[in-house]
């Protein structure tokens, strides 16, 4: 059985908050966890709005779609995807969460989305993972780009098309 | 078989987080000061980060040793994390400024152990917190939690049953008729 600590997997809540607040469109995640999940799957409820998580672990697919399915919570879609590459994504987005596993998934999905989303929300931004995750080949496909590192796992939000000049937490 | 995952000796289910749909009603309808009975592993992390965000004081107490290690490094001058010996001794009567939002609460949640002491914890809180979240408000609960006892303390009364782990919603500030709006 695996332990987590709750203050380690739910660093990237505050740009999740933050970029949610600022929109009400869509919502697009990649990789579902308890950190991400039922705080995205709640706040669109509230709207409502609509969001589509893929998985590609069949254990945490089971674990959130039969959940979500068994309320009957329309506006959560959970997809199972054997390889996220496979996952229909290139479509407009106000809000994607990338938190993908492996790590090597994340590179290519950023770079297909690049043009698709309004925010996009990725973790796991710290120099010390750099070699794992490869973030700064994506880097310089964005017009802007804000990170946040007040609480490792850091996290960052890339756009190409809204303006992060002024965007702060 | 899913995938099992624990949080200081608790399986965590997605279950456990369907106080969030209160909360997140809750908060943008209020100001002043949040707090937080019992912490949790959706609920604090919710809260630490969205008065964060708004820049509202949170003050959580709890009376487990293990659930304050967990969360005790979050302490900051907008997160204040209280462990108390017993319910008894948390003076959450005294909101931390009473100059602002009337001297109560905007929200506060009670979601704390044992289940049988919240109404205790609600009645105290009647007249010091603009919204209460009530946690787990099930009927097949309610022999031993009975929160049937508190609800007439109160002008105004909104029931979340969106989920399998229900949640009540109180005040007797805040009409409450379009809270889900």
């Amino acid at each position: 059985m695996k332990t987590l600590h709750p203050v380690k997997f739910c660093s990237h809540l505050p740009l999740l908050m933050a970029v949610m607040a600022r929109t009400d469109g869509s919502v697009l995640e990649l990789g579902m966890g308890y950190g991400s999940s039922l705080y995205l799957h709640w706040a669109c409820a509230a709207r409502p709005r609509d969001i589509v998580s893929y998985e590609n672990s069949p254990e945490w697919y089971e674990n959130f779609g039969r959940h979500f399915a068994r309320h009957g919570y329309v506006w959560h879609q959970v997809l199972s995807v054997d390889d996220f590459a496979l996952a229909d994504i290139e479509r407009p987005w106000s809000v994607a969460f990338i938190d993908s596993s492996p790590a090597k998934t994340r590179v290519p999905l950023i770079r297909r989305l690049a043009d698709w989303a309004d925010y996009i929300v990725i973790h796991d931004t710290e120099a010390r993972v750099e070699s794992e995750f490869q973030y700064d080949r994506i880097y310089p496909l964005f017009r802007w780009r804000y990170d946040y590192a007040d609480h490792a796992p850091y996290s960052a939000v890339l756009s190409n098309r809204v303006d992060l000049t002024d965007f702060h937490i | 078989m899913a995938k099992r995952l624990e949080v200081h000796k608790l399986t965590l289910s997605a279950n456990y987080s369907s106080h969030l749909a209160a909360l997140m009603q809750a908060l943008p309808r209020t100001d002043g000061p949040v707090l937080e009975l019992g912490l949790g592993t959706f609920s604090t992390p919710y809260l630490h980060y969205a008065c964060l965000l708004a820049g509202r004081k949170l003050v959580s107490y709890e009376t487990d040793q293990g659930w304050f290690e967990l969360f005790k490094d979050w302490q900051s001058e907008l997160h204040d994390i209280r462990l108390v010996a017993d319910w008894d001794k948390a003076d959450f009567e005294r909101v931390p400024s009473p100059l602002v939002n009337g001297g109560v609460w905007g929200v506060a949640l009670v979601d704390h152990s044992p289940h049988e002491r919240r109404v205790v914890e609600v009645a105290r809180l009647a007249q010091h917190a603009r919204i209460i979240v009530l946690h787990d408000s099930d009927e097949k609960w309610e022999p031993w939690a009975r929160y049937s006892t508190v609800y007439p303390l109160f002008r105004y009364r909104t029931d979340w049953d969106g989920d399998y782990r229900k949640a009540v919603v109180l005040s007797n500030y805040v009409d409450l008729e379009r809270f889900w709006e």
